[in-house]
């Protein structure tokens, strides 16, 4: 899901200009982070229809072209086998938990 | 979504306050110690959870949040708890699912932490946010799954995964999905492009 653009410190790394110019941007139009938050609720109690997709805000959204097409569906399937090799080499059997 | 949208749901489109109950339930919240997770933390509390977990790099950040959330929500403090977890270690994420199995329940699990970085580092033999926010958020759900379905069957609940993530995906041109390996290419540093993580 997205929450749209709130105020939070997952910027925290940023310096300079890239950094000003950012606080400008989100004085003007990020929302507070408990207005944002309100997105992560409204997911967690969205019902079965919202299970494997995306939310943007507070509705169903639309994920990238690149994301809906074949070469997008191609790369997902190839990063789920690499992903998946990773992952049960850091925790043997726990694809199983799927 | 495409630009002119993004910016009208900035200025026009407010979520509306959340208002379910969550009686009865436990709710661990990643990255809760400050930002979107610490208030949705924060509505959880307020909404009547039995436990909510603020899982957290820092834990004396998340002391001080916990502070925070029971002062404004003036709640039983047995309800917020704080527990480490610090998604660029494997070893910290098993050790925060196996005490998240002596839970009697998961209904809810926010999986909010993230970071954005323009410095290459690598934790775990990977690129830091490849770490971090893809390979991390896996293992920490796979490994607690099976405690959500047991949440489900024994409570007849819906236990809920939420994963944050963002909608600048629509930007990123991701050029390393090419890479024969495509986790072993992010981890090259000479070739990374951290704008575009």
């Amino acid at each position: 899901m997205d929450p749209g653009w709130c105020y939070s410190e997952v910027m925290r790394e940023w310096s300079g200009l890239k950094l000003a110019m950012f606080k400008i941007f989100r004085a003007i139009f990020a929302r507070s982070t408990e207005v944002g938050s309100r997105t992560i609720l409204a997911n967690a109690e969205a019902g079965e229809e919202s299970h494997g997709q995306y939310y943007d805000n507070c509705s169903l959204g639309r994920l990238s072209g690149f994301v809906l097409s074949d070469e997008g569906a191609a790369t997902q399937k190839k990063v789920w086998v690499q992903l998946a090799e990773i992952l049960e080499k850091i925790e043997p059997g726990i694809l199983g938990n799927i | 979504m495409d630009s002119t949208a993004f910016w009208k749901s900035q200025l026009f489109i407010t979520p509306r306050y959340p208002t379910k109950q969550y009686t009865n339930q436990t709710v661990i919240v990643t990255g809760s110690n400050c930002g979107l997770g610490f208030e949705a933390a924060r509505h959880f509390v307020r909404l009547n959870a039995a436990k909510v977990i603020l899982a957290v790099r820092t834990t004396s950040k998340g002391d001080t949040a916990r502070q925070q959330i029971l002062k404004s929500e003036k709640k039983d403090p047995s309800v917020v708890e704080v527990w480490p977890l610090d998604l660029s270690s494997y070893a910290s994420i098993k050790d925060f699912a196996k005490k998240a199995q002596a839970l009697p329940r998961i209904d809810i699990l926010v999986q909010n932490a993230g970071i954005v970085t323009y410095n290459f580092i690598l934790t775990e033999g990977n690129e830091s946010s490849i770490t971090t926010n893809v390979i991390s958020p896996f293992l920490l759900s796979l490994l607690l799954l099976p405690k959500l379905r047991e949440t489900a069957v024994k409570f007849d609940t819906l236990p809920r995964l939420v994963l944050v993530e963002s909608f600048v995906h629509h930007h990123t041109k991701f050029p390393e999905r090419k890479a024969d390996n495509i986790f072993n290419e992010l981890a090259v540093k000479e070739k990374a492009n951290m704008e575009d993580r």
